[in-house]
């Protein structure tokens, strides 16, 4: 099928199967390898994109169902790309990144929360987490930036 | 190469169906990319997330009606359902977001979801499905489970009976190491005695069960919270965890409405 779907502000108009995973057609097709693909199955969260401002595990969104639409990755999460955004810089301040692999679903997860809710208590924050798997920080440092980031 | 099929209504839906029985049905498309890794790559995809009248809800005097393709986000958000079927508001907004946006009532009945069925059980809950050039039909959820689906036929909308007064609703997930259960009850006092009870616990191994000891031991008489005693330790292939669980549940929701009472 052809598939037109806008990646972080860009219009891209790609070949693929419709069943080929998002995260298939965001790492192999447009190279935005910051995504990251973990447990393929609906529980680690570590390929947390957002679809029209939603957190969508992009291992489990087939194609088809992107076309037309605006999906928003880690890499487009700063519009300076020599800057980190506010988030990013949080959670490094906070020493929250530590092996980073499940950093960029846990940064997009963050943002859906932003736009849904500016002013997020702990609480609210981990259990929209919920969905975001760490197996380094016991999750208090990732908790604490977002809340300090959100609370500005 | 799988050939994508994209309907915009319903009557389509259903034709669509009619003729490509073996095609995979798209809603949410959660359940469908875990199956992939089991299974071939259809041939032909039937992607119904563009059939607007499967969606959307509906809360009136008569009963609530839920289209098959609301997401459980759209479900747990909506204030009317929360105030009518709380149970069933509290299962759909248990999950992780990435999931409530996307999974669809009808598909998480569909692939009989242990932390959804539970309160579709206990909230009387009816399916209406529907085939090509044929009138709808509604079935219990309980015979839902239990018959096989009419070849062409579709999920098209859940139905809730109104709330009755004086109607209580229980929803727990319980999330531990041993295991992932749902404890959900709904009963309806009046004249001093329990006038409609259903008990269901869910977990992934078992599905969901009607308790149906306890709904005997609490129909038709004073509540009490002894019933609570009568979950079965059977439950979850022998597991007497899920079974303390559920009965500590249950005793202590059930305590908590002799208060009210």
């Amino acid at each position: 099928m052809k598939l037109t779907v806008r990646v972080n502000g860009k219009r891209h108009i790609l070949q693929v199967e419709p069943l080929t995973p998002l995260i298939d057609v965001l790492r192999d097709d447009l190279a935005l390898i910051g995504t990251h693909l973990g447990c393929q199955g609906d529980a680690c969260g570590a390929c947390t994109v957002l679809l029209n401002d939603e957190p969508v595990y992009a291992c489990q969104v087939p194609a088809c169902q992107v076309d037309q639409q605006e999906v928003r990755t880690v890499e487009g999460l700063s519009s300076d790309a020599e800057r980190l955004a506010p988030l990013q810089e949080a959670l490094v301040r906070a020493g929250a990144t530590s092996c980073g692999f499940c950093m960029p679903g846990m940064l997009m997860t963050g943002m859906a929360l932003r736009a849904r809710q500016p002013k997020p208590s702990p609480q609210e924050v981990r259990e929209l987490l919920r969905g975001n798997l760490c197996r380094c920080t016991g999750y208090e440092s990732i908790v604490q930036a977002i809340v300090e980031v959100l609370d500005k | 190469m799988t050939r994508l099929h994209r309907p915009t209504t319903l009557s389509e839906l259903t034709r669509l169906y009619a003729e490509l029985p073996d095609a995979m049905f798209l809603a949410g498309g959660a359940g469908v990319m875990l199956r992939l890794h089991k299974g071939p790559v259809p041939d032909d995809v039937i992607d119904t997330s563009r059939v607007e009248e499967i969606r959307g809800i509906q809360v009136g005097r008569f009963g609530t009606w839920l289209g098959a393709l609301s997401t459980l986000r759209a479900v747990a958000d909506d204030p009317l359902v929360r105030k009518s079927h709380p149970a069933l508001a509290a299962a759909c907004a248990y999950g992780p977001p990435q999931i409530r946006g996307r999974a669809s009532l009808g598909g998480s009945l569909a692939g009989r979801r242990f932390d959804i069925l539970p309160a579709l059980l206990a909230h009387r809950c009816q399916v209406e499905l529907i085939s090509h050039n044929q009138p709808s039909r509604r079935l219990r959820v309980v015979d839902f489970l239990e018959e096989k689906m009419a070849p062409g036929e579709v999920i098209r909308a859940l139905h809730l009976p109104p709330r009755a007064e004086r109607e209580h609703s229980l929803f727990r997930r319980i999330q531990t190491g041993r295991g992932d259960y749902v404890v959900c009850a709904r009963l309806v006092l009046g004249d001093g005695v329990v006038s409609e009870v259903a008990v269901v616990v869910g977990d992934k191994s078992l599905g969901a069960l009607h308790l149906s000891a306890v709904e005997e031991a609490l129909a038709g008489r004073p509540l009490s919270s002894r019933p609570a005693d009568l979950v079965p330790y059977a439950l979850g292939g022998g597991s007497t965890y899920l079974r303390s669980v559920a009965s500590r549940v249950l005793r202590s929701w059930l305590e908590h409405l002799q208060t009210l009472d």
